[in-house]
C-alpha cells in the first residue's frame, strides 16, 4: 500500500515534470493548426477550426518533398559512412593500444573540441571537386560524426572478449571476417545509437550546407525551414507546420532507435 | 540468423556507397554536357544567383522563368537566410566559388567586397545608359557601374498617423525635439502609444542613428570623407550624443510603450495597423505594407517627417538599395549579360515595380515606379537629404550598432560609449 | 604478432583519412589563418604572428574580453544544472515505474530537434505577451513575468535555461547508462546490511557512477565553450551585448570579413576548452588513477 502510495507520487511528479517538455511542443502543434490571425496571438488555446490546409500549403511553398529527400540522402548515408569507419577504427584502436594507437584514439577525440572552419572547409572541398556535391556534404557530415563515434565504439568493444576474436581466428576468419562477420553484429546497440545521433546531427545540422552547398535544389529540411522563415516570419502558423514536418521523421527514427540507446551509450560511459 | 543480417547490412552499406558514385556521377556528367552544349549554341547555360532571403520575392522568380523559356538557359538560386548571407557570401568570393550573379547593398558596401577583384565593369551596357541620376552614383565604383539594380532610393522617417495626430491634437508636423516631445507628450496623454521602436531588431535602432549621421554630414559636409580614409572618428561627436541622449529620454518618458526591446520589426506593420501607435520609423512606402494588413488605413492617411532629434530637419537616403553585381571571374559572361538585358527592358521593368509595392521610383528612366505619398511628404518637411551613414560610411554596420544602442537601454551605457563603440568595430577593418 | 595482422591499420585508414583531410586540415589551416591579418576587404594578406591575440586581450573597450566572460558563465552555471537535473532524471527513470520508457523518450525528445528550431520556437514562448507568461498568470505567479530574452536581468539566465531544456535529457540517457552497469546484488546485499537509501546512493550508485559523471561533465563543458546556435538564434547575443559569447562573436568578425581575427577568437575557444578538459580530467579521475 505504502509502496504503492509511492509509485502514484512519483509517477505524478514526473509527469508533471514531463510537462516542460511537452507545453512547448504543444504550443509549437496547435499553432501550426491555426489561421495567421489566430496564431499571431500565440497562446495555448485550440483552434476555432482545425486548419490541416496549413501542411500542405507550406509542403507546396518550401518544396518540401524534394528537401525531404535530399535530407534523408545527406543524414542516411552519411550516417551509414561514418558508422562503418568509426567502428571499424574504433576496433583497431580499442584492441591494439599501443602508443601510437592511444595517441591515434586522443587525435581523433580532439574532434570534439576542434573548430570547425567553413571557409578552409569549403576550400578543401573544392580543391577535391566535391563543392556543391552530394557527396561532399555527405562526406563532410560523416566526417562530423566521427570523433564522437569512435569515442563511443571505444569502450564498447571492451564488452566484447577478445577471445571471441582468438576462436574465429581459428576456425579461419581472415581480419575483415572477423570485424564484419563476428564482431559487428555484436555491436548492434552502439551501432544504432551511432546512427541515430549522426542522422540527428546530420538533419539538424544547418549551417554546414549553407556554406557547403550553394544550389538551394540541394539543401535539407531544416535549412528550408531557415529560408522559409525568412520569408513568412509574420505567419507563425505556417512556421510552426514546417517545424513539425521538420521534427516529425527524426523523432520517429529516434523513437525506432530508442530501445537501443542506453545500452549503445554504455559504452562511452565505461571510462 | 546473424549472418543474413550483416549481409543485409553490409548490403544496404554498399547500396548506399553505389547511389552516393552515380549521384556524384550524374553531377559531373551534366556539368560536362552543359558545357559541351554552351559550345554548340546560346542558350544551355546555368546562371547562379546569390542572394539574401529578403531581397527575391515571387515576382523575381517568375521573371527569372519566364527568362528560362525565352532563352534556353538556366537560373540556379542559391539564397540564403538574411543573418547569414554576408558569411556565406564572402567565403564563397574568398575560395573562387562565388555565384556568377551575386546580390549586395549598393553605396558604399561596393567598396568592402574588392569591386576590382570580383566585379565585372559593366558601364558598356545598354541599360547603364537609362540609369537615373540616383541609380547610377549608387551602382558606380571608380567611374565604372559595377551593379544592375532594380531597386528605388529610399530613406527612413517617421511615418504618423493623421488621425491620431488630429484626435490628440498635434496641429504641427514637429520641426524640432521640443516640438515632437510636446506631440509625444499629447499623444500619451490622448492613451496611444506615441512610437513603435522594433527595439529586438538591432539593425532597425541603428537606422536612428544612421540617419542622424545625415544631418552631421549635412553640417561639415566633410564627416563621411574622413570616416572613410579613416582622419575622423564618430568619438565626440556633439551632435550624435545629442540624439542618443534624446532617445533615451524618449524612452524614459514612455514615448516607446512598455517593453519596447522585446518589440520585432517583423510585427511593425500588424502593430502600426492597430491604430494604437502613432508614429514608427520606417521606409516611405511602408504605408502599402499596413495598408494589407487593415485595408481602412491607406496611404494618405499617414504622413512623414525626418526624424527630430537634434533638432534634424535633413532626410537620409539609400544609395539606391540592393544590386546585382557579376563575378568578374563568370563562365558565362554572355547569358549573364542576356539575362540582365532581359530586367532591363520596360515591360520586366514595369511587371516588376508593379509587384514590389515596396519599392519606391524606379532605378530606370523608363518608368516611374511607384512613387509614395510619403516620400513626396518626408522631402517637404526636409530642408535637404543626403546619404545616410548606411550607404555613406564604410564599414558601418546598423545591426552593431544597434546592438550598442541596447546597452544603452539596458545597461546604463552611455552615448560616448556607443560612438566610442563604433569606432571600436570600425577600426581593424580600416586597417593601421 | 598476430594482433598487427588481425587489428590492422586498414580498419584505421579510412577514417583517419577522411578525419584528416575533412576535419583536421582545415581546422589547422585556420589556425594558420589566426596569425594573419586576412580580411576579405582587403587585397592583401599579411603575416602578423600573434599580434590578433594580442587585440584580444587588449583593445576594443574590452568586448572580446566580455564574451569570453559570458562564455565562462554560461558553461559553468549549464554544467552544474544539465548534469545535476539529467542525474535526477536518471535515478528516477531507472527502475520500477511501467511508463519509464515514454518518459524517457519524453525527456530525451528536446535533443532531437535542431537548436535553430527550439530557438525559433522559444523567442515566441518568452515574449512578454508569449505562453509563458500566461502560464505563470494562471498559476497566480504573474509578478514573475519578464520579457524574458530582452531584459538585462534575464537575458542570459533565459539563454541557459533554454539549454538546459534542450539538453537535461541527453545527460540522463548518459548517466542512466551508467546506472544500468551498475550489478543489481550490490543493492541488494547492502539492504540486507541494513543500508538506506541515501547511503546506498553514496556508497553504490555516486562511485559506479563517477565514469559517466565525469563524461558527461566533460561533454557538457565542451558544449558550453563551444555553444553558439541556440544563442544565436535566441538573442543573436544580443541585446546589448549582453549573451555575447566567443562563438557569436567569432560569427560577426566572419560577417565582417575579417577572417584573421575570426579565427584567432576559434583558436581561443580551443585552447580554453583543451585547458579545461585537461584540468577535469585530472581533478575528476585523480583517485582512479592513484588507485
Amino acid at each position: 500500500m505504502n509502496n504503492n502510495m509511492k509509485k502514484v507520487i512519483k509517477f505524478v511528479f514526473i509527469a508533471l515534470l514531463s510537462c516542460v517538455i511537452i507545453f512547448p511542443l504543444y504550443f509549437i502543434i496547435i499553432n501550426s493548426l491555426k489561421t495567421v490571425e489566430e496564431s499571431r496571438m500565440l497562446n495555448f488555446s485550440l483552434p476555432s477550426e482545425f486548419q490541416w490546409g496549413n501542411y500542405i500549403e507550406v509542403i507546396k511553398a518550401g518544396s518540401l518533398v524534394r528537401a525531404f529527400l535530399n535530407s534523408m540522402l545527406m543524414a542516411g548515408v552519411s550516417s551509414i559512412i561514418a558508422v562503418l569507419v568509426s567502428s571499424m577504427a574504433s576496433y583497431a584502436l580499442s584492441r591494439r593500444r599501443t602508443k601510437v594507437h592511444n595517441m591515434l584514439y586522443v587525435y581523433f577525440f580532439l574532434g570534439l573540441i576542434a573548430p570547425v572552419n567553413y571557409v578552409t572547409t569549403l576550400f578543401t572541398l573544392k580543391f577535391l571537386h566535391l563543392q556543391n556535391t552530394y557527396l561532399g556534404i555527405i562526406l563532410e557530415f560523416a566526417t562530423l560524426g566521427i570523433p564522437f563515434l569512435v569515442f563511443l565504439y571505444y569502450g564498447f568493444f571492451e564488452n566484447i572478449p577478445k577471445e571471441l576474436d582468438e576462436a574465429a581466428v581459428i576456425d579461419g576468419c581472415g581480419p575483415f571476417q572477423l570485424f564484419f562477420k563476428v564482431v559487428f553484429p555484436l555491436l548492434k546497440p552502439a551501432t544504432i545509437t551511432g546512427m541515430v545521433l549522426n542522422f540527428l546531427g546530420a538533419w539538424n545540422d544547418f549551417v554546414t550546407p549553407l556554406y557547403l552547398l550553394s544550389d538551394n535544389k540541394k539543401l535539407g529540411m531544416t535549412n528550408s525551414i531557415y529560408n522559409f522563415f525568412g520569408e513568412h516570419f509574420n505567419d507563425w502558423n505556417m512556421v510552426f507546420a514546417d517545424i513539425v514536418l521538420t521534427v516529425a521523421p527524426i523523432v520517429i527514427i529516434y523513437i525506432c532507435g530508442q530501445k537501443y540507446i542506453v545500452s549503445g551509450t554504455s559504452g562511452a560511459v565505461k571510462g | 540468423m546473424k549472418k543474413k543480417r550483416v549481409l543485409k547490412m553490409m548490403a544496404a552499406g554498399l547500396a548506399a556507397t553505389m547511389m552516393v558514385t552515380s549521384l556524384a556521377g550524374c553531377g559531373s556528367a551534366k556539368t560536362n554536357e552543359d558545357t559541351a552544349k554552351s559550345e554548340d549554341k546560346k542558350g544551355g547555360e546555368t546562371i547562379t544567383i546569390a542572394a539574401s532571403t529578403g531581397w527575391v520575392k515571387d515576382i523575381d522568380k517568375e521573371l527569372a522563368a519566364k527568362y528560362e523559356k525565352e532563352s534556353g538557359n538556366k537560373i540556379e538560386w542559391q539564397i540564403s537566410p538574411d543573418d547569414q548571407y554576408e558569411n556565406v557570401l564572402n567565403s564563397k568570393l574568398s575560395v573562387g566559388e562565388g555565384a556568377d550573379i551575386f546580390y549586395i547593398r549598393s553605396g558604399i558596401t561596393i567598396k568592402k567586397y574588392q569591386p576590382e577583384k570580383y566585379m565585372m565593369d559593366l558601364s558598356d551596357q545598354e541599360w547603364a545608359g537609362r540609369y537615373t541620376d540616383w541609380a547610377k552614383e549608387g551602382t558606380t565604383y571608380d567611374g565604372k557601374v559595377v551593379q544592375f539594380q532594380t531597386w528605388s532610393v529610399d530613406g527612413w522617417g517617421l511615418l504618423y498617423n493623421k488621425d491620431i495626430f488630429k484626435e490628440a491634437g498635434v496641429t504641427e508636423v514637429p520641426k524640432d525635439y521640443a516640438g515632437f516631445k510636446d506631440a509625444c507628450d499629447k499623444i500619451l496623454a490622448a492613451g496611444k502609444t506615441p512610437i513603435y521602436e522594433p527595439g529586438a531588431a538591432q539593425w532597425h535602432l541603428g537606422t536612428w542613428l544612421s540617419e542622424m549621421t545625415t544631418q552631421t554630414e549635412a553640417d561639415s559636409k566633410e564627416f563621411y570623407a574622413g570616416l572613410n580614409d579613416n582622419s575622423q572618428v564618430f568619438a565626440g561627436q556633439k551632435d550624435l550624443t545629442t540624439a542618443l541622449d534624446q532617445l533615451v529620454e524618449m524612452d524614459k518618458a514612455g514615448y516607446f510603450g512598455k517593453d519596447f526591446m522585446a518589440n520585432t520589426w517583423e510585427d511593425m506593420a500588424a502593430k502600426m495597423a492597430t491604430g494604437d501607435y502613432a508614429m514608427g520609423l520606417v521606409y516611405t512606402t511602408f504605408p502599402a505594407e499596413v495598408e494589407v494588413v487593415n485595408a481602412e488605413l491607406t496611404a494618405d492617411k499617414w504622413g512623414m517627417f525626418p526624424i527630430p532629434l537634434n533638432d534634424n530637419r535633413t532626410f537620409g537616403v539609400s544609395a539606391g538599395g540592393i544590386g546585382r553585381c557579376v563575378n568578374k571571374d563568370t563562365k558565362v559572361e554572355t547569358a549573364v549579360k542576356d539575362y540582365l538585358d532581359f530586367l532591363s527592358q520596360p515591360e520586366n521593368l514595369t511587371a516588376y515595380y508593379e509587384a514590389r509595392l515596396d519599392l519606391g521610383p524606379c532605378s530606370f528612366t523608363d518608368i516611374p515606379g511607384n512613387v509614395p505619398a510619403s516620400y513626396e511628404d518626408v522631402m517637404n518637411n526636409s530642408e535637404s537629404s543626403g546619404l545616410a551613414a548606411e550607404d555613406g560610411v564604410i564599414f558601418w554596420d546598423s545591426t552593431q550598432v544597434g546592438n550598442l544602442m541596447q546597452s544603452v537601454f539596458l545597461s546604463g551605457a552611455s552615448a560616448e560609449d556607443v560612438l566610442q563603440g563604433i569606432d571600436d568595430f570600425r577600426q581593424p577593418s580600416l586597417g593601421e | 604478432m598476430y594482433k598487427k595482422k588481425l587489428y590492422g591499420i586498414k580498419f584505421i585508414i579510412p577514417a583517419l583519412v577522411l578525419y584528416t583531410v575533412l576535419y583536421i586540415i582545415p581546422t589547422i589551416a585556420g589556425m594558420v589563418i589566426s596569425l594573419t591579418d586576412w580580411n576579405i576587404t582587403r587585397p592583401e594578406i599579411h603575416f602578423i604572428g600573434l599580434q590578433n591575440f594580442v587585440n584580444i586581450f587588449t583593445s576594443r573597450g574590452g568586448q572580446y574580453m566580455a564574451s569570453v566572460g559570458h562564455t565562462l558563465e554560461f558553461t559553468f552555471i549549464t554544467v552544474i544544472l544539465k548534469t545535476l537535473i539529467g542525474l535526477g532524471l536518471a535515478l528516477l527513470l531507472n527502475k520500477g515505474l511501467k511508463s519509464r520508457n515514454m518518459f524517457r523518450t519524453i525527456f530525451f525528445l528536446p535533443y532531437a530537434l535542431a537548436p535553430l528550431i527550439i530557438g525559433i520556437s522559444f523567442v515566441s514562448v518568452l515574449k512578454p505577451e508569449g505562453p509563458f507568461n500566461a502560464i505563470l498568470a494562471t498559476i497566480g505567479l504573474e509578478g514573475l513575468a519578464h520579457s524574458w530574452l530582452t531584459e538585462s536581468a534575464t537575458a542570459l539566465g533565459s539563454t541557459m535555461a533554454v539549454e538546459v531544456w534542450r539538453m537535461a535529457g541527453w545527460n540522463m540517457m548518459i548517466l542512466l547508462a551508467g546506472l544500468q552497469m551498475i550489478p543489481e546484488e550490490y543493492y541488494e546485499a547492502s539492504a540486507i546490511d541494513g543500508a538506506g537509501k541515501w547511503k546506498q546512493f553514496c556508497k553504490i550508485t555516486l562511485p559506479f557512477l563517477r565514469p559517466s559523471l565525469m563524461l558527461v561533465i566533460v561533454l557538457n563543458t565542451i558544449h558550453g565553450l563551444r555553444v553558439f546556435d541556440i544563442i544565436y538564434s535566441l538573442t543573436g547575443g544580443g541585446p546589448g551585448g549582453l549573451t555575447e559569447v566567443i562563438n557569436t562573436l567569432v560569427f560577426r568578425e566572419f560577417g565582417m570579413g575579417r577572417y584573421g581575427m575570426a579565427n584567432a577568437l576559434n583558436v581561443v575557444i580551443f585552447l580554453i576548452t583543451v585547458i579545461i578538459a585537461l584540468m577535469m580530467q585530472r581533478v575528476l579521475s585523480g583517485k582512479e588513477s592513484n588507485e
